[in-house]
């Protein structure tokens, strides 16, 4: 069993049941760690769920598989490889990095906190968040920000169709090339503050947002009430 | 759910592990699918003659054999046989231009044809990889490439020959497993159908296995083929499809099924979950990416 030296502590992933493995991350939290290295991931599902602690910082040490960080409400999680579908849903506050690309559904519901992918994301980036900042470094894939309700997702590469389908509320930006905005997604123009937003944002991660032509898109809104004026609208967004 | 894998070896000639990789991933991804599991091996290819795989529903396995030697003797001749358990496994020295199947199936109740090509071998069970495994012995099976599959059924019985891989009978060596469910399978099928095609079985699965081997026939390329089952079927897919020559996979256009694909100088290893390629590949080198929808890859010897 680990143990917690100086506020750190190791949990290696060999041979032991996902269960398990969060197990031990919740008592070496409960015990003091405030660092946790877990080695060994292996592409295992669910790993560091739903903490609620607001100054631990878990480092993975390969790739983690779907639904990994997950329901959390403030830790600092950090993945060196790849995460699966359904990375960091529903997270409340707290902040994920991810160096590797991601499956589909990255920060699917989340509420607050950050969610940062080096790589490039599947489909249903950042579908129906609800807050906090969704960044990719790469580009991401169809119908990505479907259903935003509000938050921010900031898009270094390309994104592909449907971007933005159906959103209420919330700002995605692109700095690459857009295949095709989804029903109601309309361009908007870029304001001092977006500059202001983007650079700070994006500078944590040795990302130059100057050095993007980003593309800021917003709900036209048209959805929010149903029209019979606008038949046709209606008809390819349901 | 279902798991669907694949390994594909780089290079003219170029082998591996393939019976052990694609149980071993198979394996890792059995809570997508725990109702059965199959694979599609690819032997180098034999010059001469087809390799035929026969599974045996019958509980007197040595009439039934004797049954199916005595039937392939009236059109072609055996070279070798073996069986273990209700597998048997023949090379044989011509297919009857595609009517070997039938004409053992016809002769030999309780006998059905998994696959016959020039180094095609399904073999498929119920229950998890490892058990088809300890069953067949397949992690001793070397080959150029390969596909797995693990299934929880959504259509059709879970039974032996409703398992994947499906063979595009009676094209030799072209065989597919996918995860998904196809809505227009029946109109697909009738349409197959009106055009000479049979099918074994009542899985929609298979019509994606014909409806690739039809176009192949017509000279199309692997990629033209591809690309015209994402606007020809509907649903929601991911399928890998295999042929003598190599392995094709396509992804619907709604992105609704995983699948990636992972690559070096090498190999391409194929998997609907990272967890199953970590487990044979740990190389931080060598990493996956989700296939996008509406995408198609492709990679031939």
């Amino acid at each position: 069993m680990a143990e917690v030296m100086a506020g750190a502590a190791t949990v290696d992933c060999r041979d032991r049941e996902t269960r398990d493995i969060n197990r031990e991350i919740k008592r070496l939290i409960g015990e003091g760690a405030k660092e946790i290295r877990v080695s060994n991931p292996a592409g295992r599902h669910a790993l560091a769920v739903a903490l609620k602690v607001p100054d631990v910082r878990i480092e993975f040490d390969g790739p983690v598989g779907w639904y990994g960080a997950g329901m959390n409400f403030g830790p600092h999680i950090v993945v060196k490889g790849n995460a699966g579908w359904g990375l960091a849903e529903c997270q409340m506050d707290g902040r994920v990095e991810v160096h590797g690309h991601v499956g589909s559904g990255a920060a699917a519901s989340i509420r607050g906190g950050l969610v940062y992918v080096e790589g490039d994301t599947g489909a249903r980036a950042g579908i129906a968040m609800k807050g906090g900042v969704l960044v990719v470094g790469g580009s991401v894939g169809y119908m990505s920000g479907f259903m935003m309700q509000r938050g921010a997702m900031v898009v270094c590469g390309d994104a592909a169709d449907g971007l933005g389908d159906s959103m209420y509320e919330g700002t995605i930006y692109v700095g690459g090339t857009i295949a095709a905005p989804g029903a109601d997604a309309e361009e908007k123009e870029m304001t001092e503050d977006d500059g202001v937003f983007l650079k700070e944002t994006l500078s944590p991660f040795g990302i130059d947002a100057s050095s993007f032509d980003f593309t800021k898109i917003e709900s036209g809104r048209r959805l929010w009430n149903f029209s019979t004026k606008e038949p046709e609208l209606w008809k390819t967004a349901l | 759910m279902c798991g669907i894998v694949g390994i594909f070896y780089k290079g003219e000639g170029k082998a591996g592990p393939v019976g052990q990789v694609l149980v071993d991933m198979c394996y890792q991804l059995f809570r997508r699918g725990p109702d059965s599991a199959g694979v599609a091996l690819y032997g180098l290819p034999l010059e001469d003659g087809f390799v035929v795989r026969v599974d045996l529903e019958r509980p007197d396995l040595d009439a039934a054999e004797g049954e199916v030697l005595v039937a392939i003797d009236e059109v072609s001749s055996v070279k070798e046989a073996s069986r273990r358990t209700r597998s048997l496994r023949l090379v044989v020295t011509t297919d009857a231009d595609g009517k070997l199947a039938d004409w053992i199936e016809e002769r030999a109740p309780g006998a059905r044809v998994f696959s016959i090509g020039r180094s095609m071998e399904i073999v498929k069970d119920l229950g998890a990889a490892d058990d088809v495994d300890h069953l067949y012995d397949l992690r001793g099976f070397r080959g150029t490439h390969g596909i797995g599959h693990t299934r929880m059924a959504t259509e059709s019985r879970v039974d032996t020959a409703h398992s994947h891989p499906f063979w595009a009978r009676p094209f030799p060596d072209i065989s597919v497993v996918h995860n998904g469910h196809i809505t227009n399978y029946h109109k697909l099928k009738r349409r197959l159908e009106m055009k000479g095609h049979r099918f074994a079985t009542g899985n929609d699965s298979e019509v994606i296995a014909i409806y690739i081997a039809d176009r192949l026939q017509n000279g199309e390329s692997l990629d033209d083929a591809l690309r015209a089952s994402i606007e020809d079927l509907d649903g929601t897919f991911a399928y890998l499809i295999s042929t003598a020559q190599g392995v094709g996979l396509a992804r619907d256009q709604f992105a609704t099924k995983p699948l990636l694909y992972a690559e070096n100088e090498e190999l391409v290893v194929l998997a609907s979950e990272e967890i199953s390629i970590r487990k044979v590949f740990p190389d931080p080198g060598l990493v996956p990416r989700e296939l996008q929808a509406k995408e198609v890859r492709w990679w031939l010897k």
